[in-house]
């Protein structure tokens, strides 16, 4: 066994540097044995993951073999109208929103444009069989974009490394404002109707309220701490 | 308190209501991290896995209450026995306390490695603490000697495996003893954190310290400080001096998160957790500590903390939050949600690294000259920082330090500090580099 010439400590026979410093072992009269058993084993265990993947199988099989039923039923059955293209639209629509079970955190952002991408996508398809009045291009994928810019806002302030828990709702606040002010004016654009906003208003205005409370509170420690202290339970 | 289930007529199910502790880590459960720790005892000769299999077959049926899986309530989580086959005993692994999914290893808390000489135990916490894992690996270890022909008489750690289970060793000691009228708060400053560069998933630092029982003993009386005063004031020595090369223009205190076991203090025969934290702390901002000082710091606060009443107010704060009738109605996803964002925020940032001591190990006389040494872990941290456990058996003491960050600034101020005092220290790692 060596001593290590920075620490002072004793090594296990088979070290060649001293973990604590990483300094090599110089001992030509002894040494390390490296044909020794370690004291520790080197191969790695492998962490068990729960059946995750097989609730995603199960579910997919599922929802595959729904939407295959519907299909020959459409086929062969009740031949009226092309209504299996809502049930196989919704069973991929889900398939896609269930994609989070296979993976994590870090691929959200994926997952969340993937959601965004299929919803649109199903929409098309429905706007194909019912093209009435261009609502896709006026209604449908806008809607579909804001909901999908307003998950990925909410996303990037949780996986913000230094996170504050007032941070959520200050950006749900400020979602919630944008959405109803632009989906009031999308909707009245698609109507035909003057340009205004009228019951978005009171949510603008409620919203506005708390964002600037939420906003201050963020921004002055004394004031959250006075708040936090009058509240303990 | 118990409650029976039939939902098979030849297996019946028993229910167990998990301890005050137990509540706790389960919420904590993440894909990268588990509450596990480890306990390990080196023999003096190579493990046969053939016998230790038989051996843990047969010593668990000793401990009903041991195997059991976990499950969600609508309002709390329970555990309930589990007759899938298992547990079976595997080879080691260089990464220790693995994190357990409740789902997988047959949804068993428990697992039981074998490595050259070594026999190690690992133990989800929400199943039991430190020594109820002792009393487990004592009991599988006996009976492994006894398989090898070498008689064992049950007694301290070591459970006569042909009794039955008595319901004290499952029950929930603190809703016992949870008797003060008042109850201190909780939530303390925040202490200095390590700031470390983490491990890739999953990767726990091992570093052991070795050294004879007698030295350190010699050299903490010098101090006039016992063993665990004297390794918990070097601890915090070497987390000072960690602190003033972070060059930080804020200081923070500095804590230990150290458990403390309640039994010697409210006499239970559980092995689930009835343990209570305490934090030994300085702070720096007061001006540097000298190790004298720090000494004298950790030796009057132990004096004056851990006693049955500062304990007794303790758990009683913990415990009172179970009673509460509108906390016990609330669903669990709820109480998980809370739970998980106190300890996060809270709990967790009020220490700047744990310390646990699991004192003398005694074992019965004729198991003793089989047996080199113990060793404990406890854990992949929740947060990046260093964690420390010391045990000791006859006259080897043995400091094992869990880290998830590569640097280990901590453990060498720490070791550096003995071999200063005079201790020598013989080190193992898993670290490779």
């Amino acid at each position: 066994m060596s001593y290590c010439v920075n620490c002072g400590v004793r090594l296990e026979k088979t070290m060649t540097s001293c973990p604590l410093c990483h300094t090599p072992v110089y001992n030509p009269d002894n040494p390390p044995d490296t044909k020794a058993l370690p004291p520790f084993p080197l191969e790695a265990g492998e962490v068990e993951m729960s059946s995750r993947k097989q609730k995603y199988m199960f579910l997919s099989a599922l929802f595959l073999s729904t939407a295959l039923a519907c299909a020959l039923l459409n086929i062969f059955v009740f031949r009226s109208s092309l209504w299996s293209v809502y049930v196989i639209g919704s069973c991929i629509l889900v398939g896609i929103f269930l994609l989070p079970l296979l993976t994590d955190l870090k691929h959200a952002i994926l997952n969340i444009l993937l959601d965004g991408a299929g919803t649109a996508l199903f929409l098309y398809v429905i706007y194909k069989m019912h093209p009435y009045k261009n609502w896709f291009l006026l209604l449908g994928l806008p809607i579909v974009m804001m909901v999908t810019l307003s998950a990925l806002s909410v996303l990037m302030v949780v996986k913000h490394r230094r996170i504050r828990i007032l941070r959520i709702p200050l950006v749900l606040c400020s979602d919630l404002a944008v959405f109803c002010v632009v989906l009031e004016l999308l909707i009245r654009f698609f109507a035909g109707k003057p340009l205004r906003i009228t019951w978005s208003a009171i949510v603008l205005t409620t919203c506005i309220v708390l964002v600037i409370m939420l906003y201050m509170l963020l921004r002055m420690r004394g004031l959250r701490r006075a708040i936090a202290s009058r509240l303990k339970i | 308190m118990t409650k029976k289930t039939h939902s098979a007529p030849q297996r019946h199910k028993t229910r167990y209501a998990l301890d005050l502790s137990a509540i706790v880590y389960p919420t904590l459960q993440r894909r990268d991290f588990s509450s596990v720790y480890r306990l390990s005892v080196l023999m003096k000769e190579e493990i046969n896995p053939e016998i230790l299999q038989q051996a843990v077959d047969r010593a668990m049926t000793r401990f009903p209450y041991f195997k059991v899986a976990i499950h969600r309530g609508l309002f709390w989580r329970y555990l309930e026995t589990n007759h899938r086959p298992g547990p079976f005993v595997r080879k080691d692994v260089s990464n220790p306390c693995m994190p357990m999914p409740f789902k997988t290893n047959h949804r068993y808390l428990f697992r039981v490695y074998y490595y050259n000489r070594r026999i190690s135990f690992e133990c989800h916490h929400s199943l039991a603490d430190g020594n109820g894992g002792m009393v487990i690996l004592q009991t599988i270890t006996a009976e492994y000697l006894r398989l090898m022909g070498h008689p064992v008489t049950p007694g301290g750690y070591v459970f006569d495996i042909n009794q039955k289970p008595d319901k004290e060793e499952y029950e929930d000691a603190y809703q016992r003893y949870a008797t003060s009228k008042v109850r201190p708060p909780r939530a303390q400053e925040r202490a200095y954190r390590i700031h470390g560069t983490p491990e890739p998933f999953y990767t726990l630092n091992i570093v052991d310290g070795i050294m004879p029982v007698s030295k350190v003993k010699e050299v903490a009386g010098r101090y006039d400080a016992s063993i665990t005063e004297y390794l918990n004031s070097v601890l915090l020595y070497a987390l000072q001096k960690r602190q003033d090369d972070d060059h930080r223009r804020r200081l923070r205190p500095l804590k230990l998160a150290m458990p403390v076991n309640l039994r010697q203090f409210f006499p239970s025969r559980t092995l689930r957790n009835f343990i209570t934290m305490v934090y030994p702390s300085i702070d720096p901002r007061l001006g540097t500590y000298t190790f004298e000082e720090i000494i004298s710091q950790v030796h009057h606060y132990m004096r004056y903390y851990i006693n049955n009443k500062f304990l007794n107010g303790d758990i009683t704060t913990n415990a009172a939050t179970t009673w509460n009738p509108f906390i016990r109605i609330v669903p669990l996803f709820i109480k998980d949600f809370v739970v998980r964002l106190f300890y996060q925020r809270v709990q967790d940032k009020q220490s700047s690294a744990g310390l646990t001591n699991m004192g003398k190990i005694t074992v019965p006389e004729d198991m003793a000259p089989f047996i080199e040494r113990f060793d404990i872990y406890m854990g992949q941290p929740y947060s990046n920082r260093t964690n420390c456990a010391i045990i000791s058996f006859q006259d080897t003491l043995t400091v094992n330090f869990a880290s998830s960050i590569k640097e280990t600034d901590v453990e060498r101020y720490f070791f550096t500090k003995l071999i200063e005092d005079g201790i020598p220290v013989t080190i193992e790692s898993n670290r490779t580099n």
